[in-house]
């Protein structure tokens, strides 16, 4: 669908997933697909609930199954088909060939174990090597993180470092073992602005001297345009638009990714100026909508938005957009005053 | 940590006082006195023998002496055990008592965590549903049915224990059991859901992100969290055990110190009551200021608000 058959490092296939509660069954992803390659950053953007996260951990087999189930789809890792992997065999590929940052780093470590023994653990288990020189590899790790005193820090508990400094910890211990993938899920979200750019600014650094491939996922445009070699906007579950960084932000062509920049608070915006936001709220997970997620909030929506879902048209090379006004029978439609005509500055934090 | 313990030390009298305070004004307060229950007694005989025990004296002068005694660790004479010192009998019974808590406890404690884990593991299995059944079975079957079921079935229908008394080890076997099976059901019960809880916490996401396996994540990262919540409950939990062994050994005919406590109120003696309650009360006291430490030694966060 989206991603050719040229061996990519990781390509996701018509993934979904669906988490079974008592209320029914809650269908969080229905059919993504992207591809990633090496070394490039791939941001996931949309709004919560958008089944980003979930897709992530699927990807990652962390969901806990149940209640989550994979009802279809495949992720292939180096040609290799991962969703039959066993949780035994996952092991090997968790930390090492993949790792996970995640939102809050206030949770994200364990508040009765030393900083030094959660970054251990993971090099012991992978790399086999003895605690001694686990720990010279953790105390490297939080030194390249930026951590000042890092042998202090080795010491410490969770509680006693700063926002940042766990996130940088974090960082810290899900590159330890040099993944090839490193997914970002909201890692800048719980921190402040100033916090956020060191962040973000250390991941880049990290990625130019490793060569990890990053997928981030973020609802923060403005992460994205500092970081994303390309763009898949998500919503109820769907991967909606999808294209280089460019492509996405200077011309978008499907209605939500409009309104999400044209969400996107600006510089140069007049300050009396109301904040443009999307009307209404996204559809219900139990029972999706039979067309087009999006119609319902669409101010473009069309009759055969309400009937049938969209497929994917091709806008350009690698852009394409999950929506019926691409389709050659749709009048043409102009999008809203300002999205293409955004200044463009290059892209930094 | 030294100004933490001042600090406690002094709550901790204060507690104290105020528990023989309380108690012996309310034990005043049941109308008739200790010996008003004895039928053949002359008017002149009881006189005298209030007299004798200076409970003919104004409340507050009873109250300053029995304060005075108090300070002395000195909780008088029994009204009804003629010639012996409460002191003397909490002595020689208590340890008893004691000793079949403690065993409860240090066989509760591993058993009802261990129970508590297995279920959380083994979730949505015959194994959880079993030992669910377990808990539920034994934190509603009150103790004293629980403990005639064991004397049935292992002392007298297999023969395994003795059914009661005090003689040696053969014979703790079945109170200990009975005093920790209620424990043992709760502990599980608690343990299995604290298990949960902690399973759906952030950091055992990343324990998981970083490839560690089921059992690593478990032993290290779930199980010292989840004990966590349960410590503050421990202090109690032995106000509980102490109370159940009271039913406990009148059953199995252990000489505790347990029937002292039942008669004694009974019976209003006075300086017993008070002895036994002021005593059990800095028990715990001092059983809850253990339990605060340890709490601070298993999480890294109390310890340092210290």
């Amino acid at each position: 669908m989206m991603s050719d058959k040229k061996g990519h490092l990781l390509e996701v296939e018509n993934l979904a997933v669906s988490f079974d509660t008592y209320a029914g069954e809650v269908q969080a992803v229905r059919g993504v697909g992207f591809h990633l390659d090496e070394g490039e950053t791939l941001a996931i953007v949309g709004e919560s609930g958008s089944g980003k996260s979930v897709s992530m951990k699927m990807v990652m087999q962390l969901l806990d199954m149940p209640p989550a189930r994979l009802k279809s789809g495949s992720v292939r890792y180096k040609g290799e088909e991962m969703t039959t992997k066993s949780d035994k065999e996952m092991e090997k590929y968790r930390g090492r060939e993949f790792s996970m940052i995640f939102q809050d780093s206030m949770t994200g470590l364990n508040p009765t174990m030393r900083i030094g023994r959660q970054l251990c653990e993971g090099i012991i288990k992978h790399q086999k090597v003895s605690r001694a020189q686990a720990e010279k590899t953790a105390i490297e790790m939080l030194t390249q993180v930026g951590l000042p005193n890092p042998a202090a820090i080795y010491k410490r508990y969770p509680h006693t470092l700063s926002g940042g400094q766990r996130q940088r910890v974090m960082i810290a211990m899900a590159i330890s073992c040099n993944p090839s993938i490193l997914f970002a899920d909201e890692p800048t979200t719980a921190l402040d602005v100033t916090m956020q750019a060191q962040i973000l600014k250390l991941m880049r650094d990290l990625q130019k001297k490793t060569g990890t491939a990053i997928i981030l996922v973020t609802h923060d445009l403005g992460v994205v345009a500092s970081m994303a070699d390309r763009i898949s906007v998500m919503y109820a579950g769907q991967i909606i638009e999808a294209g280089t960084a460019q492509q996405v932000f200077y011309n978008p062509s499907h209605p939500y990714t409009w309104g999400l920049l044209g969400a996107m608070p600006n510089m140069i915006q007049e300050v009396k100026e109301e904040l443009y936001s999307i009307p209404g709220t996204p559809p219900d997970l139990f029972a999706p909508p039979r067309g087009c997620a999006f119609a319902a909030r669409c101010e473009y929506c069309l009759e055969a938005c309400l009937k049938e879902e969209p497929g994917y048209y091709k806008c350009s090379d690698g852009h394409v957009s999950k929506c019926w006004l691409m389709d050659e029978r749709a009048s043409e439609v102009k999008p809203p005053e300002g999205v293409y005509t955004r200044p463009r500055k290059e892209a930094s934090v | 940590m030294k100004k933490y313990i001042l600090q406690r030390v002094v709550i901790s009298l204060v507690t104290v006082w105020l528990i023989a305070t309380c108690s012996f004004f309310l034990i005043h307060a049941l109308p008739g006195d200790p010996f008003s229950t004895e039928r053949i007694m002359s008017v002149e005989t009881k006189e005298k023998m209030l007299a004798y025990y200076g409970l003919d004296r104004p409340i507050l002068e009873q109250y300053g002496t029995f304060m005075k005694n108090l300070l002395h660790g000195d909780f008088g004479y029994s009204l009804k055990n003629p010639g012996q010192s409460v002191n003397g009998i909490i002595a020689e019974k208590f340890p008893v008592s004691a000793m079949l808590g403690i065993m409860s406890w240090l066989v509760s404690l591993p058993l009802g965590l261990l129970f508590g884990i297995l279920a959380a593991r083994k979730h949505g299995t015959a194994v959880d549903y079993g030992l669910v059944a377990f808990s539920v079975l034994g934190v509603s079957v009150p103790v004293f049915i629980v403990a005639s079921l064991f004397q049935y079935l292992f002392a007298i229908k297999l023969g395994w224990f003795p059914v009661s008394r005090w003689r040696g080890w053969s014979y703790t076997v079945l109170p200990v059991l009975t005093l920790s099976f209620g424990s043992i059901a709760g502990r599980t019960r608690s343990m299995r859901t604290l298990m949960f809880e902690v399973m759906s916490e952030d950091y055992v996401k990343t324990a998981k992100a970083k490839g560690l396996s089921a059992r690593e994540i478990v032993w290290r990262h779930q199980i010292r969290n989840a004990i966590i919540p349960m410590i503050p409950t421990m202090g109690m939990e032995i106000v509980g055990i102490l109370m159940g062994s009271f039913v406990v050994e009148n059953i199995f005919s252990i000489p505790g110190i347990g029937a002292y406590f039942v008669t004694s109120v009974q019976s209003l003696d006075y300086s017993m009551t008070l002895g036994l309650t002021v005593f059990l009360g800095i028990f715990v006291v001092v059983a809850n200021f253990l339990v605060d430490l340890i709490y601070g030694l298993v999480d890294p966060r109390i310890r340092v608000a210290k």
